[in-house]
């Protein structure tokens, strides 16, 4: 039977996890934070680039015999 | 999901199959981003609300609408391809301080276009407090609520 010594323990159960944590979190909190966040203020100049997000749910869609629909619909505002 | 061929650009199949590019690509862009990893998250879960209540498909696009809005969003909304006319597309240009609300012509049977002018005063009252990301997700959630619920559906 072999001696584990009082400096062995800690080293095993306290630091090594400690190391592990403090990688992990400097790996979370560190690593994106110089990107400077964007306020976007209303007037100021849109420099962004442009966005299109579409869901891929599947849609409930009518067999083109069946379809009625005619005309694209919609409304439009300003601000 | 739409077929991608590994460019990270996705496409639609057409109705004569082909693939045809979405223009803007579809998915996250490149470059200063003015929505926060959060809000996006947020808009995704919306967005997948909205169409599992409704059956319809929704697509929300943020940029540029050039010099004649209406056209510029009925082509986006064309450019969905098949789903085009079941897709509701809001597309908000806060350069422009324009926002246009498109329904393909099967889903501007369910949301009329006094539903659609709801969903528009609601996006001009949270851009005119510099929120996009609360203007996109309140306005599609109208939407949906105007879309109604398809009937086999109700009960999830």
């Amino acid at each position: 039977m072999t001696l584990v010594s009082v400096l062995e323990v800690i080293g095993i159960f306290v630091v090594i996890p400690g190391a592990i944590v403090a990688v992990l979190g400097l790996l979370t909190v560190g690593v994106g934070h110089h990107r400077a966040k964007v306020h976007y203020q209303p007037g100021q100049p849109w420099e962004f680039p442009d966005h299109l997000w579409a869901g891929d749910a599947p849609v409930i869609a009518t067999p083109v015999a069946d379809r009625v629909g005619t005309r694209i619909g919609g409304a439009r505002g300003t601000w | 999901m739409a077929p991608g061929d590994g460019s990270g650009q996705l496409a639609v199949r057409t109705s004569t199959g082909a693939l045809a590019r979405v223009n803007p690509p579809m998915g996250p862009v490149e470059g200063a981003q003015v929505l926060t990893v959060r809000q996006l998250q947020d808009l995704d879960e919306v967005i997948a609300e909205a169409e599992q209540a409704s059956g319809l498909r929704f697509a929300a696009y943020l940029g540029d609408l050039g010099p004649d809005t209406r056209s510029r969003a009925e082509e986006l909304l064309a450019s969905l391809g098949t789903d085009a006319p079941y897709t509701v597309l809001l597309a908000l240009s806060p350069a422009q301080r324009t926002v246009e609300v498109a329904t393909g012509t099967e889903a501007s049977l369910r949301i009329s276009d006094r539903g659609a002018r709801v969903a528009v005063l609601s996006v001009v009252a949270a851009c005119g407090d510099g929120d996009i990301a609360g203007a996109l997700t309140s306005g599609i959630r109208i939407l949906a609520d105007q879309a109604g619920t398809v009937p086999d559906r109700s009960f999830w």
